[in-house]
């Protein structure tokens, strides 16, 4: 959080994160470069990099993809989400010089116009059908690898803060679930590319056990998520839900509950059980998978801070979750489902 | 045909890069007399943010010069006041997406690995990778 932007919020967390980036970048490119050039020396330096910076960023971007179900299935993956916009542009520029480099070794040497070129040139030897017809493996390739990289362009180039505040909060979210198109057109510019010429069939082995790797983990972080959304209570009492027994709730920690349909965030704060919006209002994390640190709710994203009686930031911020009332009564945790007015003040629960 | 479809790419990039070019124009006087104008955070911020932020100004300068507008008019900005996301709706789409590349993935990778060429011993890969992956010869 902070008053006014700046480029990048350093602090050492991020400076330890970014460290550990580069250096997973540097060992994964030498690694695949060294092993590249032993297998096949005829090939030349501009194809290995060319292949290095494409193994690389599809590589980071199978990890970007994983982080996300991850971090909802083990706490202890959360500090990965903490700057994950980082990885998703170094993914991109890594993407870039890919492209580039293909760009100039395949397209730029000709008479046309090598961008021009890029579009027309397979398509114009292709043919599905009739005479002369090409197989479907020779279905041109690179427009699905521009088009993904366009798509990855957009998202880095709006994944500072400044961007999520001026497009809106929804907005943003959905445009940056492009991520899951670009995936798709990158595999697809794989298999129609390199898996036709290359015999091997490590590369198709890789891609599959990638793409089983990041379907399941998404598919078994919904099926978590599908299991809360379907959460039944027990009872109302005056217009509040019962939704667990205090002791369900640490002290300083926070428990999801669905109240009416909506997921609500349950903290236990100095022995008084508060509850707020379980949306953070920064990108929408998970307030209620945070915890409390120096008084202060702390979504488990990165790091936005609320304070529990009211639902407000510390001074200077502005940010404020909706509250909500709470009682213990006859050893339950009783929530009502209306939120309160923004920003008032809630005693909270005693818990006996 | 493949004349008429070398012009629509040429017409389409050419539409980019104008697009691009006026939002590069745009965004040197969105930095000197807009950004303020719509954003308070913008403040104190260093010249780094400004540079970060450029490409998306290039991109998105239709979407600022309405907010800028808005602005000088003196209306509502706020695009969403509660600043929040339906994580409903976002997880909604999350499945969408994922039953959508569950079912295209496997099939178009699938015909890709079907239809590859088989390359003859002995020779270089037929088609649009022979040139890349031959021997150099001296």
């Amino acid at each position: 959080m902070s008053l006014s932007y700046r480029a990048v919020d350093w602090n050492r967390q991020k400076r330890f994160y970014d460290l550990t980036l580069a250096a997973f970048v540097v060992l994964a490119c030498t690694t695949f470069a060294v092993v590249s050039w032993l297998v096949s020396p005829n090939f030349s330096a501009e194809t290995i990099i060319i292949r290095t910076c494409a193994v690389v960023a599809l590589s980071l971007l199978h990890i970007i993809l994983c982080l996300g179900p991850l971090a909802r299935l083990a706490p202890r993956f959360l500090p990965l989400l903490y700057n994950r916009r980082h990885l998703g542009v170094t993914m991109f520029f890594l993407g870039l010089i890919h492209a580039s480099l293909a760009l100039f070794q395949f397209h730029g040497l000709g008479d046309a116009n090598p961008l021009v070129s890029l579009f027309t040139a397979y398509s114009r030897d292709f043919r599905a059908w009739g005479p002369g017809a090409a197989g479907w493996g020779q279905i041109p390739f690179e427009p699905f690898g521009a088009a993904a990289l366009a798509i990855l362009f957009v998202m880095a180039a709006t994944s500072h803060d400044f961007w999520l505040r001026n497009l809106g909060a929804s907005f943003w979210k959905s445009m940056h679930l492009g991520v899951y198109v670009a995936y798709g057109l990158l595999l697809v510019h794989v298999a129609y590319g390199v898996f036709q010429s290359e015999p091997s069939i490590a590369y198709p082995v890789l891609l599959g056990v990638g793409f089983a790797v990041v379907s399941t983990v998404h598919w078994l972080a919904a099926a978590k998520e599908k299991a809360l959304d379907q959460q039944r209570h027990r009872a109302e009492r005056e217009g509040l839900v019962d939704v667990c027994a205090p002791a369900e709730v640490s002290e300083g920690r926070g428990k999801v509950v669905l109240v009416a349909g909506q997921r609500i965030a349950l903290f236990r704060h100095q022995g008084r059980l508060f509850a707020t919006s379980n949306v953070c209002r920064h990108q929408g994390g998970p307030v209620g998978e945070g915890r409390i640190i120096d008084g202060c709710i702390t979504c488990p994203w990165h790091g936005w801070n609320y304070q529990p009686e009211d639902g407000c930031s510390p001074p200077p911020f502005k940010e404020i979750l909706s509250t909500y009332e709470t009682r213990v009564v006859a050893g339950r945790v009783w929530v009502s489902p209306k939120p309160n007015s923004l920003g008032t003040r809630c005693e909270g629960a005693v818990v006996v | 045909m493949d004349r008429l479809f070398e012009n629509l790419v040429m017409g389409v990039l050419a539409f980019l890069a104008l697009y691009f070019l006026f939002g590069a124009i745009f965004g040197v006087f969105f930095h000197w007399r807009g950004i303020h104008r719509i954003d308070a955070g913008v403040a104190g911020s260093g010249i780094l943010f400004r540079v970060l932020i450029t490409p998306g100004i290039m991109a998105f300068w239709p979407w600022l010069a309405i907010r800028w507008q808005r602005a000088a008019a003196g209306l509502e900005l706020a695009i969403d006041p509660e600043h929040t996301v339906s994580q409903k709706g976002l997880r909604r789409l999350h499945g969408l997406a994922w039953k959508a590349l569950a079912v295209a993935i496997p099939l178009t990778v699938g015909v890709a690995l079907w239809t590859r060429a088989k390359p003859l011993p002995d020779q270089p890969l037929p088609g649009k990778f022979s040139q890349s992956i031959a021997p150099v010869s001296h």
